[in-house]
Formats: C-alpha cells, structure tokens, sequence
C-alpha cells in the first residue's frame, strides 16, 4: 500500500481506479494496489512536461540504485576486485586506507550507522537547531573522523552520496526499505565480492517478483511483460492518457475522450 | 500450477537461458575443439538440422496441447514407463546442473577467489536457490525475462568493443578439419542444443498452449543466432590451436576490453550480470526437476523437496575430484546426453505417442461404424 498525506495524490490516484482508505485518526490515505512504479512516481510529474518527468523519475530509479548497491559495490571491488578501479584511483585509495585501523566493512558500518543516526537525529531536534546538528554532525563524524584516521575520505564520499539518494527517494516507506536492505549487500559484498552482490540481486528480485498488491504483480510493467495502458514506467504525453491501468481491471478503462490532439482539428 | 503460468516471452527466455548457461562456461571452446575454424558453418548447418527436427517436435507435440513429455510416456507406456522416462530426465537434469555449476564455481574461484573453499562457493549457490526457490516457477520466469536482455546486451558489447582484437584470418581454413570433420563429425554438436529438453517441459506452465510452435521457432532461431555470435567473439579473438581460453573463454575474452586508461578490466561487471542468469537456470532447472518427481510420485506439494534436490545437486557438484574430471563431463559427456537423451529419445517417445494416438483414433471410427454398409435390394 501507498501511503500518503498529500490529498492531490490521492484524488489523482482515485480517478484512476485505486482504491482509496481514509482512516479516523490518521492523517494518511491509504492507496491500493501499489506497484513499484507508484513508488518512484511523485504526484509533480503530471504538471511536468514529460521529458522532464522521465527524466526525473530515472534520477530517482537510479538513486534507488545508488542507495541499495553503492556501498556494498564499494566495498566488494575494493576488496575483490580491485582491477575494475583506474590504477591512479587504486593508489589513492590504498593510500587513504593505510592508517585506518578498522578493515572496510567494519568502516563502512560504521560509516552508515552514524549516517542513520544523524538523520533520525535531525527529525526530533527542534527547528532552529537543526541546521546546527546538521553541520556539527557532518563536520565532526566526516572532517574529524577522517582526521584522526578512523575512516578514509573516500568511503565518506560513498556513505555521503548514499545518503543523498536516499533522499531522492519520493516515499519514505519504500526508502526505509531500501536504507534496511543495502545492510544485506554491504555484508554480502563483504563476504563474498560481486558473487555475493549478484546472488542478492538475484534473491532481491525473486522476492520482488513474488510479491503482490492485492492481487496486482508487484513489478508489473517489467514482470510480467504486458502492454499496460496507463502510467507505466515511462509516463506518456499527455494526449496519451486516456487509459486507465490495465492491471486494475477498472469497470471504465478510458479516462476520458480521445483527447489526441485536439486542437489540431 | 495456476499461479505458475508463463507468457510468451518468459517461456523464450527460460529456453533461451539454458544455450546462456552454457556458453558461459565452456560451451565455445568445446564447439571449437570439434570443428576449429569451420564452427561457424558447422553451426549453421547444425542450426538448420535442429530447425527441421523441433517442427518435427512442435508437430508431435500437437495431440497433446497443455501436457508433459512426462504425461505423454505415461499415455504411451502407463505408469511404470512414466516413472523410468521421470528418472532419466530427473538424472539428466540433476547432472548437467550439477557439473555446470561445479565448472562454474572453479572458474569463478580460479579468477577470484583463490583461496577460499570451493565448497563455500558452491553453498553459496545452493543458498541462494533455496530461498528463491521457494516461489513459483513463474517468479524464476520472470527474473529470467529481465537479466536474458542485459546478457545478450553483454555479449555483443564483448563482441563490438573487441573488434581491435578481432582478427578474421582466424576463420581460415574455411572448411577447418575438411568436409568429414565439418558436416560428419561436426553433427556432435548437436549437443549445444541443450535447451531443446526444456521444451518438452514447458507446455503445462504455459499461459497460451496454443503459441507452443511459436515458442519453439523463436526460441531455436534466437539460440542460433546467439551461438553463433558467442563462437565468433572466441574464434576471432583467440585462435583455435592454442589454449588460451580454457577458463570461461567469453570472460577471457572481455578481458581485453579498454576504452582510453580509465575503463579497464570491465569483465567484473558481465561477471555479475552473468552469475545472476546463472542462478536463474539452476533454479529453473531445480524446479523442473522437483515438479518431474512431483509427478511421478503424486504427491500434493513439492516444496520439502527443496532442500534435498539442492542438496543432492550440491553432493554430485563435489563429487568430481579436479576441474579436469568436471571440465571433461561437460565437454564431453554432457553434449552425449543431450543427444541421446534430449533428441533421440524423446523424439522416440513422442512419435510412439502420435502413431499410438492416430492408432486409437482410427480403430474408435472403425468400432463406431463409421464405415458405409451398401445395402442392395
């Protein structure tokens, strides 16, 4: 389910033949069924002209990915397989990790704990302190940290990208999600390189298939393959959505009038 | 089985997958081992020998929309020939998975993981089959329909961003070994066409019997096609008369891959990419092989077969001593089985089954009376 506080959202996903539950007390609506696209989607890319929309919506799935592999690809090349790195690159970064104490993965833990804990942090600190915590905790944890040589520079680069692409994220369910998840790669690259990263992906992706939204193929678009009308992956012009999705199996599939351009005629 | 139907393009892809699996592994270089610079021709040859033998197939196939090679022995021979055909294509599946992944595991130990256990690469595998195993057959179909493109993306990557390396005198002699070696000889690689035993399988998991034809054609042309691009990148990058390349060849081969001093040694990324469409064929395989025995023992629900089947596969995976043992059962012995095992006996089966079907239909009109009495005054 999709879970929203933004009642533009919510009409819009209701005229499109979800199903909408509004609990007494809560100040979320509920939306079913939800499918991974609905979770890259942000209600702004109807208003956008869709070039800008798509290309947004792919700066999203690649945030995603950035969020859930970056740090587990990190560590797995590093460790396994270090050819993949241009050899200046290499240099530097063996330079930078010779008087870090700690082996990568315990750094890297570290790392992304003190991230989460900054970010928590920051959602209870009273408003005009929370620029302040901000700084305080990026300069202290990153600047000082790297100073005294419990981490090196590069891996703050990853865990700093990390985090900013979880921002990128437009539902925070599905970017907890995610922020749990690339745990499991981190410890996977570990152990085992890209042998470790793939099998996870493969594993990922099996429970991702498998799973359903009231029914509704949780991947659908991509799995399985079917023509959808509607909002799929790739949002269409505007003159192209007249259809509501296919998988909801709405009583009245056209939205509204053929509307393809119009003012043409 | 109902949630476990397949579309169109998933059941391409889980034949497809099958011909990926193996030449990643070996299968190029033992192609090339048999016919050395005539395997092109020799492919194509054989290609058009397979085309004419699965029409042959989707026509046997046709008085038995929706069923099984299995269901088809038990029609033919009753319980007790459905339960021995059951057993070989349970042995036949369990072996080639077994060795491929053996293969699979040295080479990815030999490259990058020298000093660990091969034993923990292979229970890695095992892990990861046993948890994602645990969902239909249509889940492992679908995974399978998104990682086939990005492979095939891969290999012609490999193949265009080589061709500094590629050299097209390697092709020469055009005929390789002479006419005998090439169209004689060269009929064992037959044997390449592996995924062909899938199709035997498939019919009861598709969503639309009816595209079966459809299924078979595309599935042999794309096989073809891909064979024939993954022999190219071998043979015109390395020549056949050294050895060179007896470690995943296609991997040795993007090795050579550079674009300016910055993206070099870009094989770790196919690598990953690779071991995911790995995966999919042996869970495809071990839900094959679960649902064979499923059906030969009648029982309800195949999921504690899980574990023992991935066990078992795991068992027989360490069961050769070295990589030469396991290098020459996938090379040699596997090729064999799909031959007698994947076309001759099959095909056996399923004329047996038409001719006794046309038999059957022809002695009921005749019980029937369907035949005209003159009656003359």
């Amino acid at each position: 389910m999709l879970a929203t506080e933004r009642p533009d959202k919510a009409s819009s996903y209701l005229l499109n033949g979800r199903v909408v539950v509004l609990v007494n007390g809560s100040p979320y609506a509920l939306i079913m069924p939800a499918v991974l696209n609905d979770f890259l989607s942000s209600p702004d890319d109807m208003n956008e002209k869709p070039l800008f929309a798509n290309f947004l919506k792919f700066i999203r799935g690649f945030a995603t990915f950035l969020t859930l592999l970056l740090p587990g690809l990190y560590i797995a090349i590093t460790s396994f397989h270090q050819e993949l790195l241009p050899t200046e690159l290499l240099f530097s970064i063996l330079a930078s990790r010779e008087n870090v104490p700690f082996p990568s993965f315990v750094e890297i833990f570290l790392l992304e704990i003190s991230f989460e804990l900054i970010r928590e942090a920051g959602l209870r600190v009273p408003s005009p302190l929370g620029p302040t915590i901000g700084i305080v905790g990026a300069l202290v944890l990153g600047q000082a940290a790297v100073s005294a040589g419990v981490v090196s520079p590069i891996l703050v680069i990853v865990v700093a990208i990390t985090g900013i692409s979880s921002f990128a994220i437009p539902d925070y369910s599905f970017g907890l999600h995610v922020r749990i998840t690339r745990f499991i790669f981190i410890f996977l690259g570990y152990l085992c390189g890209f042998l470790g990263i793939a099998l996870g992906l493969f594993v990922y992706l099996s429970m991702m298939a498998g799973t359903t939204s009231f029914g509704v193929p949780y991947m659908t678009g991509v799995s399985p393959l079917e023509k959808v009308k509607g909002n799929t992956y790739i949002l269409p012009p505007i003159w192209k959505r007249e259809y509501r999705s296919t998988f909801l199996r709405s009583k009245k599939e056209k939205k509204q009038a053929n509307i393809s351009m119009k003012w043409r005629d | 089985m109902n949630n476990s139907r397949i579309s169109v393009p998933e059941a391409i892809s889980v034949i497809l997958i099958v011909f990926v699996a193996h030449t990643l592994v070996s299968l190029p270089k033992s192609l090339l081992n048999v016919t050395s610079s005539a395997t092109i021709i020799n492919l194509l040859y054989v290609g058009i020998i397979m085309f004419f033998l699965v029409l042959l197939i989707v026509k046997l196939f046709k008085g038995f929309a929706g069923q099984d090679i299995i269901d088809i022995s038990s029609f033919l021979g009753g319980p007790v020939f459905q339960k021995i055909v059951g057993m070989i294509f349970i042995l036949y599946f369990i072996f080639s998975s077994s060795i491929l992944l053996r293969n699979f595991c040295e080479c990815l130990k030999t490259v990058y993981y020298p000093m660990t256990s091969l034993f923990f690469i292979l229970l890695t595998f095992i892990i990861a089959l046993c948890i994602s195993n645990n969902f239909s057959f249509s889940v492992t179909a679908k995974i399978n329909l998104i990682i086939l493109p990005i492979i095939f993306i891969s290999i012609l990557f490999i193949f265009f961003a080589n061709n500094q390396n590629l050299s097209f005198e390697n092709m020469t002699p055009i005929l390789g070994n002479g006419l005998f070696d090439t169209f004689v000889t060269g009929l064992g690689n037959l044997g390449a066409f592996g995924g062909i035993v899938f199709l035997y399988f498939i019919s009861p998991y598709l969503k639309e019997p009816k595209k079966f034809k459809r299924i078979a054609m595309i599935s042999i042309g794309l096989s073809i096609i891909y064979l024939i691009i993954c022999v190219a990148i071998i043979l015109l990058t390395f020549t056949f008369l050294l050895k060179v390349d007896e470690i995943m060849p296609l991997y040795s081969a993007a090795r050579y891959i550079e674009f300016g001093s910055f993206f070099q040694r870009l094989e770790s990324i196919l690598l990953l990419i690779w071991i995911i469409g790995m995966a999919c064929y042996f869970s495809i395989t071990l839900h094959i092989t679960m649902n064979i025995f499923k059906n030969i023992t009648n029982i309800r629900n195949s999921k504690p077969l899980l574990v023992p089947f991935a066990l078992l596969m795991l068992s027989i995976s360490l069961l050769p001593s070295n990589y030469s043992i396991s290098k020459y059962l996938e090379t040699d012995i596997y090729p064999r089985l799909v031959i007698w095992i994947g076309l001759v006996l099959s095909t056996l089966i399923l004329l047996l089954a038409y001719l006794k079907k046309r038999i059957g239909k022809f002695s009921s009109s005749l019980k029937n009376g369907n035949v005209s009495v003159n009656v003359s005054k």
